[in-house]
């Protein structure tokens, strides 16, 4: 029924339930994992009034790398829990400004038939009310989401 | 994984193809379905001063609401037999369709809900239902959003 799972985790606690469920389940069904996760976009404050004297040239790209290497440290943390449990799992990340569009995009790259997600990323703090990257990703997927809390 | 997953079902179209969808993930994962219905309440204008209404009227209407229900979950019980999945069913007139959802789920012990994004008053493709919206914000157990 689930052929391909997409869990997107951003490294909190909450995503790594989600992670933890979707492992279960793709285990349970024998479909395979994305493991993904959406890097901001670096901002530019060299540009910035002020800024032009601390920041050097480079740094942009050494704050992109940095925050590529950030990613792949939470999807290889990801990544041993899908290896653990004998899942097959492959990782991708991708920059974008809203998460919401990045999952949902990278869903139907990867054609993948079900997203699991958190209810809260890192930003949640309550328990009654629903993530509002969360929220965006319900009201725009094609394919059935999974949320986990 | 999931040993019980509660689907709710307000017999609409797209309800319907989640209660297909739910029992198929159920067998393929050995869970146990509990179906639910939420019986509407007879509507308060029924009730209001100068409504042309008699006791028996608003028994009927009620009758009606309960028999649309038990239809609905009939249905999903033949689903759930011809593809080998235990089943049960709670029909009941909770104060709101949300509030009977969380409680059946609590009461069933379901460890999973599996449910439309919209049900008979979805209108559009973008927003969530309101019921799918309320279970969603409550729900201390997984929910499987249904498109």
């Amino acid at each position: 029924m689930y052929r391909k799972i997409l869990v997107s985790t951003d490294g909190s606690r909450l995503s790594d339930r989600a992670v933890k469920e979707a492992t279960l389940l793709a285990k349970a069904v024998d479909a395979k994992l994305v493991l993904f996760h959406v890097l901001p976009p670096v901002r530019q404050p060299i540009y910035s009034e002020g800024s032009s004297a601390l920041i050097g040239i480079g740094s942009r790209s050494k704050a992109r790398k940095a925050a590529a290497a950030q990613a792949r440290r939470v999807l290889a943390a990801a990544g041993k829990k899908a290896e653990a449990a004998g899942v097959a799992a492959t990782k991708d990340y991708a920059v974008s400004a809203s998460p919401h569009d990045g999952i949902v995009a990278a869903a139907q790259k990867h054609r993948c038939d079900l997203i699991v997600m958190a209810s809260h990323g890192r930003r949640g703090l309550s328990r009654f009310l629903l993530g509002s990257e969360t929220q965006a990703v319900l009201s725009r997927a094609r394919v059935p989401v999974l949320v986990v809390r | 994984m999931f040993k019980r997953i509660l689907i709710p079902t307000d017999g609409s179209k797209v309800a319907g193809k989640a209660v297909k969808a739910g029992i198929r993930f159920a067998k393929e994962i050995g869970a146990k379905v509990v179906g639910y219905y939420a019986i509407e309440p007879v509507p308060a204008y029924y009730y209001s001063e100068g409504a042309i209404v008699d006791g028996s009227l608003i028994e009927e209407l009620d009758r009606q609401a309960k028999a649309a229900g038990e239809k609905y979950l009939d249905a999903m019980a033949r689903l759930a037999r011809a593809a080998h999945v235990r089943f049960e069913s709670v029909c009941d007139r909770p104060q709101t369709a949300y509030d009977g959802i969380a409680r059946t789920a609590r009461r069933k012990k379901c460890d999973a809900i599996f449910i439309a994004s919209h049900g008979r008053s979805g209108f559009a493709k973008l927003v969530m239902g309101s019921v799918t919206q309320k279970v969603l914000a409550h729900s201390k157990i997984p929910v499987l959003i249904y498109r």
